[in-house]
């Protein structure tokens, strides 16, 4: 059942959210359609193999471009294909998406403790914040400057620059309530993906409600700032694939999760911090 | 996972045609925008060539044979303390066509 519910939930992001260019986004979304109107492609390897294809294509295509989600739907639909097609496919599936998140944060956890230069001293989001036009509004917000301001400090951290400045630039100052944020979502980001790393590569049993808890703080905080629904929505799915069958409460708070984020994606959330801000 | 500034998007190239006495800055086409972004995200040798001689076929209003071409791609970097931005050069590349 949860099997099931993972792989409509799949299939749903792909119809809601189509990624690739033409040929792959169409085959995609035929695929998508045709797996959620009849239960008999929904169960059928040759379904998700062909999802896994197309969605590998669309990786070599974009190569070396590609987001990191578009590489994980390629292991996700190959594992949701893969476990039809197994003697235990509940387990097999539970398994392999316990597996894929478990690697997915252990990997992020990486970039952002070991390989980033950085990430760890805040740097990430102090810029992030302010030049990334996906965060932006939250920056705008946090910030709590005028907008005049506030473009002031992203036109200065975004210049284009060749080589070192002749003399050191002077900066806007970033407002204390920027920095302070940046400060705490860097901490709690690597605490939080560093947990779920954690907490998904352990094999223990007794880890299950710790898993589902944090999956989903992650998944409702993360996707309010970040509009990669996408990405959410597979992460989601494979929430519901690794879920304990008896946990029926917690498949509920995904299905929750899966249409929280998709509100998120549709909040003018420019207007409304924009409207907050100038209620304080 | 939204782990670093440094991505293609917050990169640039800078292509320069090298002619006798005169060196300069192209404009990159749009029908080249796709290797541009490909270059910038993973800027090999074989990748740059490649744009090179691409941009090299590009029509030109300077007289005198095409010596080389320059390529250039940079990335922005922050001050950990101050956040002045600063650009570091990731790879250049000098493709020669007069000794061909």
């Amino acid at each position: 059942m949860n099997a099931d519910l993972a792989a409509r939930l799949s299939l749903l992001a792909l119809l809601l959210h189509p990624v690739g260019a033409w040929p792959e986004r169409a085959g995609l979304l035929a695929l998508a359609g045709v797996g959620l109107l009849s239960a008999r492609a929904l169960a059928s390897t040759t379904l998700w193999l062909g999802v896994a294809a197309l969605a590998a294509v669309r990786v070599l295509r974009d190569w070396p471009m590609s987001d990191n989600h578009a590489y994980l739907l390629v292991y996700w639909s190959l594992a949701l294909g893969l476990a039809r097609v197994s003697a235990a496919p509940e387990a097999s599936l539970a398994r392999n998406a316990r597996l894929l998140l478990g690697l997915a944060f252990a990997f992020a956890s990486l970039w952002k403790l070991g390989l980033s230069p950085d990430f760890l001293d805040g740097r990430f989001f102090r810029v992030s914040l302010v030049v990334d036009e996906r965060l932006a509004p939250w920056g705008r917000w946090l910030a709590g400057v005028d907008r005049d301001s506030f473009d002031a400090l992203r036109d200065a951290l975004a210049r284009h620059v060749d080589g070192p400045l002749p003399r050191p630039l002077e900066l806007p100052a970033l407002p204390d309530g920027l920095a302070r944020a940046a400060r705490l979502a860097t901490a709690v980001t690597a605490a939080l993906e560093a947990s779920l790393a954690l907490a998904f590569l352990l094999p223990w049993r007794r880890l299950a409600a710790l898993r589902d808890g944090l999956l989903l703080v992650f998944c409702a905080g993360t996707y309010a700032l970040a509009p990669v629904e996408g990405f959410g929505w597979l992460l989601v799915a494979m929430g519901v694939a690794q879920c304990d069958p008896a946990r029926r409460g917690t498949r509920w708070l995904y299905l929750a999760a899966f249409v929280l984020i998709g509100l998120y994606a549709t909040l003018p959330w420019d207007a409304l911090l924009a409207g907050a801000s100038s209620r304080r | 996972m939204f782990s670093t500034t440094d991505g293609w998007g917050a990169r640039h190239l800078h292509a320069y045609a090298l002619r006798p006495g005169l060196r300069r800055e192209l404009a990159l086409p749009d029908e080249l925008l796709e290797p541009v972004r490909r270059a910038l995200a993973a800027p090999t040798e074989a990748r740059l060539r490649a744009l090179a001689e691409a941009l090299a076929e590009q029509p030109s209003p300077d007289q005198g044979p095409l010596e080389a071409i320059e390529l250039q791609v940079f990335a922005r970097r922050y001050d950990p303390a101050t956040l002045a931005p600063s650009g570091e050069l990731l790879r250049g590349l000098v493709v020669r066509f007069d000794e061909r």
